[in-house]
């Protein structure tokens, strides 16, 4: 069977001939209902750009007449889609049009700028409030009456929005740009947690979707009014534009955006959503990207100090904001023995080195690290081996999971200069301090350093002192310490977000003086130089802080470890158990040690509680928690003992294969998906590149390679007469020996001649290629 | 067993709007608006609402087509109406009907397809006029039905029959006003030339005569004896009709050529009250295919018929031979062919 075609041009469209029979569309034209149509998309764009524009003010709550607005910008959207109802009144409507809005504009600029501005001021207080920053500008308002300007101002930007919308939609539907612009724009207030207006809402979905669908279903608006469009190269009556259709569309959607905008808030209300979500991890960095912008400018957007929940080795000011992972660091095996906070630390620092921001590492007589230096165990030990009421010693197991090389001494421990590696396990013989008696000898051997305070801290440490009254002389060290730490938490709140440290600036004296907040760095840093001013031998220490709340709830008991290898004496906590603890980052910590004559070398804390602030699970967290078929951390329908089930499941090797299979199986998928409609749109792009001889060998190939990869007598056929022969023979080519021959000759021509066939020959092949198919 | 509907699905939008999805998703994630999540909502549902509003509606489509005529002359105009009924309470911008045009006689098809609108609860109406260029016999038809859901991921694809015939006939060639006087000529005296002695041999049947019966026609004996005019019947190729040899080539352009001509000299016979038989072979049954035409109507039905069989299989190299095999006592014919690479009339001697 052969294909014929011809392409003939008549009157205003194309006509084409199908085998013989040529359609004629200029005989009995179907026209659109102009007018229907025009509306309906002027409605369209009303809801678009009102939609957008009202749903960015709603967020902000600034007051305008809604009446007036809503009415303006329909009647401008309607006005300018029926501008379209042929090319006189599209040009005289837009130079008219244009003149309108230059006049408008010019009348009430006074208007338009001020109500601009009360825009922008509000949205930069929103953002002000947000950012917890000052440093934003606020522009001068020139009309009083704020909501006039507001109102006409907004009239005047749905108006400029309506023409630039009409210009895009009503051609071709071409809405991205718009749409790219509304939803930047909308992002401000999403990003600063204001939520719009539900109805505004509904109607910026029902716009946006409505303009999605037409677009996907090349509704177009011709100029000539047709339906139909007859379409000769591809042999197509394509259907242009349905009103009724597109009616029924719309309003459809606009009732699902209503319904969904307008019913979801009782059933699950904004109140209790935003109880339930968090903020994100990334948008907790972008805050604190930009807070550091709006403080440091550019720079500010560089970190450039490592993460690990705070401990930076002395290393003090460089990150905006700590990130915990809750990774686990350390698993420590031991027995209880007191209801305090216990210590394992793993750096000492020295000498403040004020504008350097850091801690130098404290030094032997050699110059050499020092990792632990404390005496005081010996005399515990002593008690201990004295058998004394108070005494005890204590085994622990501490394994390094993921944390970095150190110590992780606990405190009055033996055997202190050793590092533990990631991956090792290390047990240390330790005699817990259970009572305040003073010890007979100390043994800590005094240094100058000591009771050092750089001459640059000395004006901030002395003034806050003053500050917190700190400089009474009747008060002991722990007194101070008291004191100390209840002004802290006062005065100076407790965040994982202090934001950098400005450059040029000491890192001490701008948390006392400037910033006022900061996490455990902060503080700790700050009171050994508070300390040392008060003539009290100070310490700055790093390490990790487990407190009795974290063995309770993270702890597992280890039923089968027999309590004598791992504590004998007296335990304050009268019980008989050993536990296994994972500690994580966000049990890294930094303390103050004082020095007690009596006692030696003792922890001290002064850093104030948090209030509640925690990272966000991040998105692959999250993720990994789907795959893994966990809950996230904020879930509340998940009991404690699910969790930890569920935890316990999920550290087994298995289930994190299983875990692993299913994020490769995704990726494989995702990457195959990927790749096939690569593949198919970059052949199609050849295709349509070609010329009509490519086109013709291009489908044949294609089609004996389909016939060949199930019939191997193809493949030994090598050229185009072989192969047709074959296929004749086959079944898979229906031709008379002449119409054979015609097709050879036709495929010879196409793959080897520069002169390009005609149409009529290349639908006479593609026909049996077509037809076979 | 053969579903009434299949789905086809548009991957390449599915990867790109589930990609669009996830981008959504992420950036949900991040900000954890409440606005984000309705429109996630939304964006979610969409789709869903969407394929199973273009299955709903798929099941209650009903197709049909109109032809205005059913035979049509060359060039002549005509008019195609494709009707979409909807009994669905939903709409979608487009159906998608596949139809194959295809000309069976001188074997030529094309496809055409056609998108209309699914209108609510009513019916869509595309009108379609054309003008036949081809002579032949036209069948158009179509299978399939396809109804896209409205994000355009899904299209459901229900089997219907539609079908219509056509027959464009010739329109009379120029050279058909050629004198046909000597053909007719040549025929009657040919034909007498055989019947020596009023060999009654040749005589079907005897009848009364009636107006428009030929004179030559008349048994002036049994008219004398009955006192009333009588007339013979003669027997059918032998009689006193123009036998038109149609000798079709392969191809198509001469063919239409041939058959214009003959449509036009046969037009010519008719008016002059001289019946005309068409021969035309058949391969398949391989035998010559008489019609026999006194009227228009007739003439147009033969026409259809030599339409019914491809133009191949109307082409018989060895028309003189098949003749005298068949037809041996005729004594010549009319042949319409192509002689010296023209297409034109002759008469052709049988012996």
């Amino acid at each position: 069977m052969v294909i014929a075609g011809k392409r003939r041009k008549g009157g205003a469209q194309e006509v084409f001939s199908l085998a013989g029979i040529v359609l004629r569309p200029e005989a009995a034209k179907q026209e659109e209902n102009r007018i229907y149509t025009l509306l309906l998309k002027g409605v369209l764009v009303y809801l678009f750009v009102m939609g957008g524009i009202g749903s960015f003010l709603s967020a902000f709550d600034i007051e305008y007449s809604r009446f007036i607005v809503n009415f303006v910008v329909f009647l401008i959207a309607v006005f300018c889609s029926v501008l379209y109802y042929n090319k006189y009144t599209m040009n005289i409507g837009y130079l008219s049009g244009l003149m309108l809005m230059i006049f408008g504009g010019g009348v009430f600029s006074r208007f338009i700028n001020s109500g601009f501005y009360a825009v922008l001021n509000e949205v930069t207080k929103a953002a002000s409030d947000f950012f917890d920053t000052n440093a934003m500008r606020n522009y001068g308002e020139q009309i009083g009456n704020r909501q006039l300007a507001v109102t006409i101002s907004t009239c005047f930007i749905g108006c400029v929005c309506s023409v630039l919308f009409s210009i895009m939609i009503s051609r071709k539907m071409r809405h991205l740009p718009a749409v790219l612009l509304s939803a930047l724009l909308l992002l401000i207030p999403i990003y600063l947690e204001r939520e719009p207006d539900g109805i505004y809402t509904a109607m910026f979905f029902s716009g946006l979707l409505s303009v999605n669908l037409l677009c996907r279903n090349q509704v177009l608006l011709t100029q000539n009014n047709a339906v139909y469009l007859y379409l000769p190269q591809k042999k197509r009556v394509s259907c242009v534009l349905c009103a009724r259709a597109m009616a029924v569309i719309m309003a459809s959607v606009f009732v699902l955006c209503l319904l969904v905008t307008q019913l979801m808030p009782v059933f699950y209300a904004k109140e209790r959503f935003q109880r339930r979500h968090t903020m994100s991890a990334l948008k907790a960095e972008t805050m604190d990207t930009v807070e550091n912008l709006s403080v440091l400018g550019l720079m500010g957007l560089f970190n450039f100090y490592p993460n690990t929940g705070g401990m930076t080795g002395g290393t003090l000011g460089g990150v905006s904001s700590v990130r915990l992972d809750f990774e686990t660091d350390l698993r420590l095996e031991f027995a209880p023995y007191c209801n305090e906070r216990l210590y394992f630390k793993t750096f000492t620092g020295g000498t403040y080195l004020p504008y350097q921001n850091q801690w130098s590492r404290l030094l032997d007589e050699n110059g050499l690290p020092v990792l632990e230096q404390n005496d005081t165990f010996s005399g515990l030990s002593k008690r201990y081996e004295e058998k004394e009421a108070e005494s005890a010693r204590g085994v622990i197991k501490i394994t390094n999971v993921a944390a970095p090389a150190g110590a992780y001494l606990p405190y009055y421990a033996e055997d202190t200069n050793r590092l533990l590696y990631p991956g090792q396990t290390i047990e240390y013989v330790y005699y817990p301090l259970l009572s305040g008696d003073v010890l007979e000898d100390s043994g800590e051997p005094m240094r100058d350093g000591w009771l050092y305070v750089p001459e640059q801290n000395l004006e901030t440490v002395a003034a806050f002192c003053q500050e917190a009254g700190l400089l009474s002389e009747n008060m002991d060290a722990f007194e101070i310490a008291d004191r100390l730490a209840a002004y802290y938490q006062e005065t100076i709140p407790y965040t994982l977000r202090p934001g950098m440290t400005p450059y040029r600036k000491d890192f001490v004296n701008y948390f006392l003086s400037e910033n006022r907040r900061g996490y455990c760095a902060h503080f700790a840093s700050a009171a050994t130089l508070i300390f040392r001013y008060l003539g009290i031998p100070a310490r700055y220490v790093e390490g990790y802080a487990v407190d009795a709340v974290d063995i309770s709830e993270n702890g597992t008991l280890l039923e089968e470890a027999r309590y004598e290898e791992y504590y004998d004496g007296r335990s304050l906590l009268g019980t008989e158990a050993v536990v296994s603890v994972e500690v994580t980052d966000a049990n890294a910590h930094a303390w103050v040690e004082i020095y007690d004559a009596g006692i030696g070398w003792v922890a001290v804390e002064v850093t104030p509680a948090a209030d509640g602030e925690e990272g966000g699970e991040s998105l692959w967290q999250r993720l990994l928690h789907f795959l893994t078929g966990n809950q996230g951390e904020d879930e509340e329908t998940v009991s404690d003992e699910e969790e930890q089930e569920a935890e316990g499941l999920a550290g087994q090797p298995g289930q994190k294969m299983g875990t692993a299979l299913r994020i490769a199986a995704v990726l494989i998928l995702l990457g195959a998906a990927g790749g096939w409609s690569f593949g198919k749109w970059s052949k199609r792009c050849r295709y349509l590149r070609a010329d009509r001889n490519e086109k013709l060998v291009i489908r044949y190939q294609t089609y004996i390679r389909r016939i060949a990869r199930k019939q191997q007598g193809l493949t030994y056929r090598v050229n185009y007469e072989e192969q047709l022969c074959w296929l004749a023979e086959n079944g898979f080519w229906e031709a008379d020996e002449e119409e054979l021959r015609s097709c050879i000759e036709i495929l010879e021509k196409a793959g080897f001649s520069r002169t390009e066939i005609s149409e009529r020959e290349f639908l006479r092949v593609a026909g049996h290629i077509t037809n076979r198919r | 067993m053969e579903r009434k509907i299949r789905y086809k699905l548009h991957p390449v939008r599915l990867i790109f709007y589930l990609l669009f999805w996830a981008g959504l998703i992420f950036v949900y994630d991040v900000l954890r608006s409440y606005f984000l999540w309705l429109l996630l909502i939304m964006i979610t549902m969409f789709p869903v609402l969407s394929v199973a509003g273009a299955v709903y509606l798929c099941g209650r489509l009903t197709p049909e087509l109109q032809l205005e005529r059913t035979t049509v002359v060359k060039s002549g105009e005509a008019l195609m109406e494709l009707h979409l009924e909807n009994t669905a309470w939903w709409v979608a911008f487009h159906s998608q009907m596949q139809f194959i045009v295809s000309n069976t006689f001188l074997e030529q098809s094309s496809e055409l397809t056609v998108q209309m609108p699914v209108t609510i609860h009513g019916r869509a109406v595309l009108k379609l006029p054309f003008l036949a260029a081809d002579t032949g016999r036209y069948t158009v038809s179509c299978e399939m039905l396809g109804v896209q859901d409205a994000m355009g991921f899904l299209e459901c694809q229900k089997r219907i029959a539609l079908s219509k015939e056509l027959f464009v006939l010739p329109r009379p060639e120029a050279d058909a006003e050629m004198d046909i006087t000597g053909f007719l000529a040549g025929a009657a005296e040919k034909e007498e030339s055989r019947q020596k002695g009023n060999d009654f041999a040749q005589v079907n049947d005897v009848r009364e005569y009636v107006p428009g019966d030929r004179f030559r026609d008349i048994h002036w004996k049994l008219s004398a004896r009955q006192e009333n005019l009588m007339v013979k019947e003669r027997a059918a190729t032998a009689g006193s009709e123009m036998v038109m040899l149609l000798k079709l080539t392969g191809n198509s352009v001469q063919a239409e050529r041939i058959l214009e001509l003959a449509w036009g000299l046969a037009q010519r016979f008719m008016e002059q009250r001289f019946p005309v038989c068409l021969l035309c072979w058949s391969q398949p049954e391989y035998t010559w295919e008489e019609y026999r035409c006194g009227t228009g109507q007739e003439l147009a039905g033969a026409f259809c018929g030599i339409f019914g069989l491809r133009l191949s299989e109307r082409v018989n190299t060895k028309a003189e031979e098949q003749m005298r095999n068949c037809y041996p006592f005729l004594k010549s014919y009319l042949t319409v062919g192509v002689q010296g690479g023209v297409v034109k009339a002759w008469r052709t001697e049988n012996d």
